[in-house]
């Protein structure tokens, strides 16, 4: 018996995206399927969060459509929508009398009624967001007075409380240390091999993502190129992304080396 | 845990202001005994009391109290949404320029007449002059910060247009005030001074009314206002209409903060204030637990304030609006060097 294939958990076709009418990319075909960790990657202003806000519908494309499980995501009510996808934001502002449970329970909106009463299963999809983030024993703290990358963390489990197939995230790793770097980035590939989710972010990390992402999505000269990183390193599109020839690709190593100047010659 | 804590806090409130309206029904230059005042007010007329002592509470002192609890329940709430909406500690009524376009309806009645040429003696004799001034007022601003809203997407945008609305109005009185005779001006500053016992009982009906409907609109907001806490693309990406729960929000504190100035004068500092002080014994942002509380604390203010006013054992009644800042002030000053931060 034929078995239909099923649809891709995110897709576009024929997407251009923009602000005023004025594409900065166009004709983006992207196609993602659950389990997948995807990283966009592109210099600052190069549209990596144009790209991600046109995906949650926060601006409209200037062509084209975003498909969720096959669905056209401009057929999805808001509540639906925010059943099906999730964001992490840069630059959070939040009431800074929340505490860490309080932030993780807003996860749980679209779920409950309009009394914002949590069900056994809210409160059990909270907890294990807080435990997947190991922040379960800061519940009672307050989100002011946490760290950046404890309050990362929190923002995280927010998105994982909303129990949506797919998160998009916006330089999680902005102002975080290398160790909170590295955690997130494994706590992000746990989550969607585990849970099946596709989960993209947005990312200056790129010799992280290379090690890591299951893809990547490099914005570089108007073009978009979309593939896992080994195709990438393969057609040798890493070598040209930094305009310095003291940037240099290590093939092997999957990683960015960097060759400074000797300033004790030029003494 | 909180909500606990909201819970008791909320009884211990309601209780206070009980007592407290009770000790301000008992408050006046006519004195009556406790005992007389509770029968009054609990079995009607009775025998044994005077009529003219029933007359005095149950025409004048019980719709004063009941216009303090509107008054101070309605403006403490809607502070509370104005913070939320805006994100901002330093939102209240007064931001919105609400107050203001009533004081300049109130102003264009009183002194623009004479100013511009126009006989207004007869709207102004009438005893709906005022509240409809204050009205069309607060609509007018009302009306221009809703379609400011319309086109901007940025809160603090709207704060600032808000701000420079209060300017603007607030100038067009200085001018109305420089041009006037000495005795329309002397009308205009006694409204500003607020009064809380020059309602008629179909005022009374009328504000009731508003605050119903301002009430209602604002508890319908109250979940997506809990996600707002987090800011508006966040509230968005939960599924939160944002521009409509923004209009919501607006057209609910504009009917109440509009009514209340209307009917009762520029309140100060209740709407800011409340939310704070409930916030500093109640450390949530939870609104289904904060709007219960702001609501009584504000009446329980108000009804203090009233009192104070009241100036027990004299004649003399101050200004209700010189009270509330007189005490509000204080109250924020305090908080401030109290906390390190202020929250919304």
């Amino acid at each position: 018996m034929d078995t239909k294939p099923l649809p891709a958990a995110l897709s576009t076709k024929a997407l251009s995206i923009g602000y005023s009418k004025k594409p900065l990319f166009s004709n983006i075909q992207l196609s993602f399927d659950k389990g997948e960790l995807i990283g966009i990657f592109g210099i600052n202003g190069s549209g990596k969060s144009t790209l991600l806000k046109t995906l949650s519908k926060e601006i409209p494309p200037v062509r084209g459509q975003v498909f969720i499980q096959g669905k056209d995501s401009v057929s999805f009510s808001a509540k639906e929508f925010a059943k099906e996808l999730s964001v992490v934001l840069t630059h959070p502002s939040f009431s800074e009398n929340l505490t860490v449970k309080e932030l993780v329970s807003l996860g749980r909106f679209p779920h409950n009624n309009w009394l914002g009463i949590l069900s056994d299963k809210d409160k059990s999809n909270i907890n294990d967001a807080l435990s997947q983030m190991h922040i379960s024993a800061l519940s009672h703290r307050k989100c002011a007075e946490l760290s950046d990358g404890q309050l990362q963390k929190v923002f995280i489990a927010r998105a994982l409380a909303q129990n949506t197939d797919i998160i998009l995230l916006d330089e999680p790793t902005n102002h975080l240390d290398l160790h909170f770097k590295f955690q997130v980035f494994n706590l992000l590939k746990q989550v969607a091999s585990q849970q099946k989710k596709v989960i993209l972010l947005a990312t200056h990390e790129l010799n992280m993502a290379m090690q890591i992402c299951d893809k990547i999505i490099l914005l570089h000269d108007g073009k978009i190129l979309n593939d896992t990183p080994e195709e990438l390193i393969r057609g040798k599109h890493l070598e040209k992304l930094f305009p310095s020839d003291r940037v240099k690709f290590k093939e092997e190593a999957k990683i960015f080396q960097f060759q400074f100047k000797d300033f004790k010659d030029s003494k | 845990m909180k909500g606990n804590r909201g819970l008791i806090y909320g009884i211990i409130g309601l209780i206070s202001l009980g007592f407290v309206s009770i000790a301000n029904l008992n408050l006046g230059s006519v004195p009556i005994p406790l005992s007389d005042t509770l029968k009054i007010l609990f079995q009607g007329s009775t025998a044994s009391t005077e009529y003219t002592w029933e007359y005095i509470i149950l025409n004048y002192r019980l719709p004063k109290v009941i216009v303090a609890l509107l008054v101070g329940s309605g403006l403490g709430l809607s502070g509370l949404f104005m913070q939320t909406l805006f994100q901002n500690p330093m939102a209240g009524p007064y931001v919105l320029g609400l107050s203001s376009g009533a004081s300049l309806g109130v102003a264009l009645l009183i002194m623009g007449g004479g100013a511009l040429g126009i006989s207004t003696g007869n709207l102004l004799s009438s005893h709906w002059g005022l509240p409809i001034a204050a009205s069309v007022g607060s609509l007018m601003v009302m009306l221009a910060i809703v379609a400011a809203a319309f086109r901007l997407k940025n809160t603090m945008k709207l704060l600032i247009v808000g701000i420079m609305f209060a300017a603007l109005t607030g100038s067009v009185v200085t001018v109305l005030s420089y041009f006037s005779s000495s005795e329309l001006l002397q009308r205009f500053v006694f409204w500003t001074f607020g009064s809380l016992g020059n309602l008629s009982s179909v005022d009374l009906k009328v504000l009731l009314l508003f605050w119903i409907m301002g009430i209602g609109i604002g508890l319908f907001c109250l979940k997506n206002l809990n996600a707002l806490l987090l800011g508006e693309k966040y509230a968005q990406s939960m599924g939160v209409n944002v521009i409509r729960n923004r209009w919501l929000v607006i057209v609910a504190t504009s009917f109440i903060t509009g009514s209340i100035t209307a009917f009762v004068g520029p309140i100060a500092f209740v709407g800011l204030a409340v939310p704070h002080l409930v916030r500093s014994f109640i450390p949530t942002s939870n609104h289904f637990i904060l709007v219960p509380n702001v609501m009584v604390y504000g009446a329980l203010l108000m009804v203090v304030c009233d009192s104070i006013a009241q100036l027990p054992g004299s004649q003399h009644i101050l200004p209700i609006n010189a009270v509330t800042s007189l005490f509000g002030a204080p109250v924020v000053i305090w908080l401030l060097l109290r906390k390190r931060k202020l929250n919304f």
